[in-house]
């Protein structure tokens, strides 16, 4: 059941749509794709990211190096040819802008819902806090996997942000903003590296330290 | 009289700020901090829920501008266009 009048959603839906339009090469040169027709009250774009994979091989330890015993050393390269897999985000805007937008990561292909063990990582960086990964895995009400990002309504619902909420910050929020950031999270500041161990494959997201 | 000129014909220099995907053209002192110019923005476009320095601006390519700086110590040209927005809040671990 919805709290908001629908035509009152539709119409500051239609107003988010105009922005996106309106800024759309803005968002082209950040690789986000806003695919449509958009109905309301779904708002979809594609992200594309950018950096190339690294890989990180064990390698022999190079003659000027010292390395602890039993340490591996590790020859890395980047493959230009190769990168994180495009996703959908996908803004359901029901309510808005009394609730904010809820965002899903999906397939572009298939419009699936991604699960956990097959999605990017999110990072956001401070100079305070540092790394720290803001796509978890499971929403105590959603239990999808969630970007814990203000902005986010699976993040101002969230019962740990109870104290944090969507009011205050609707007014100075669009969903332009919201995307912009969500861009930040998972393409402008993140990068995998594919690093073969003894044991098995294992693929290491990191976060440029870029306040 | 062209907008980018004073009333005594003098060139003003401005930036463009995008909030919240829309412009909002600012015309400043080039050798004024830039938080001034944001301060400004803020307050033009009705953004004045927040505080200040909640806010941040990044250029084009996502760099973050530092505000105490000038537009021509940042090598900002003229009618560059700005993203200013919330910072990012996060959660997350």
């Amino acid at each position: 059941m919805t709290r908001v009048d629908p035509t009152v959603c539709r119409i500051k839906y239609e107003r988010e749509i105009k922005r996106l339009s309106e800024h759309r090469a803005a968002l082209e040169t950040r690789g986000i794709f806003v695919v449509g027709p958009s109905e309301f009250p779904i708002v979809e774009c594609v992200l594309v990211p950018r950096y190339p994979l690294r890989m990180a091989i064990p390698g022999p330890v190079p003659l000027n190096v010292v390395v602890p015993a039993g340490a591996t050393a590790f020859q890395a390269a980047e493959i230009p040819s190769l990168a994180a897999r495009a996703f959908k985000a996908r803004f359901d805007l029901t309510d808005y802008d009394l609730r904010a937008p809820s965002l899903e990561f999906r397939d572009p292909w298939t419009d699936v819902l991604l699960t956990y063990a097959t999605m990017l990582r999110a990072i956001e960086y401070e100079h305070q806090r540092q790394a720290h990964l803001v796509l978890l895995d499971d929403h105590p009400v959603t239990h999808k996997p969630f970007l814990c990002l203000r902005g986010v309504r699976e993040y101002h619902e969230h019962p740990q942000h109870s104290g944090d909420s969507w009011l205050l910050y609707r007014a100075e929020m669009s969903l332009f903003a919201i995307i912009m950031s969500l861009w930040r999270v998972c393409i402008d500041l993140t990068r995998p590296t594919v690093i073969f161990q003894p044991t098995g494959l294992m693929v290491q997201w990191d976060a440029e330290a870029k306040a | 009289m062209p907008k980018d000129k004073d009333r005594l014909g003098r060139h003003e220099f401005f930036l463009v700020f995008i909030i919240n995907g829309e412009d909002c053209k600012v015309v400043t002192d080039p050798t004024a901090p830039l938080k001034l110019a944001v301060a400004q923005a803020l307050r033009e476009s009705g953004n004045t829920g927040r505080p200040p320095e909640e806010w941040e601006v990044r250029d084009v390519h996502g760099v973050l501008l530092e505000q105490p700086r000038t537009p021509k110590e940042l090598q900002l040209h003229e009618g560059a266009r700005l993203f200013l927005s919330l910072k990012v809040g996060a959660g997350g671990v």
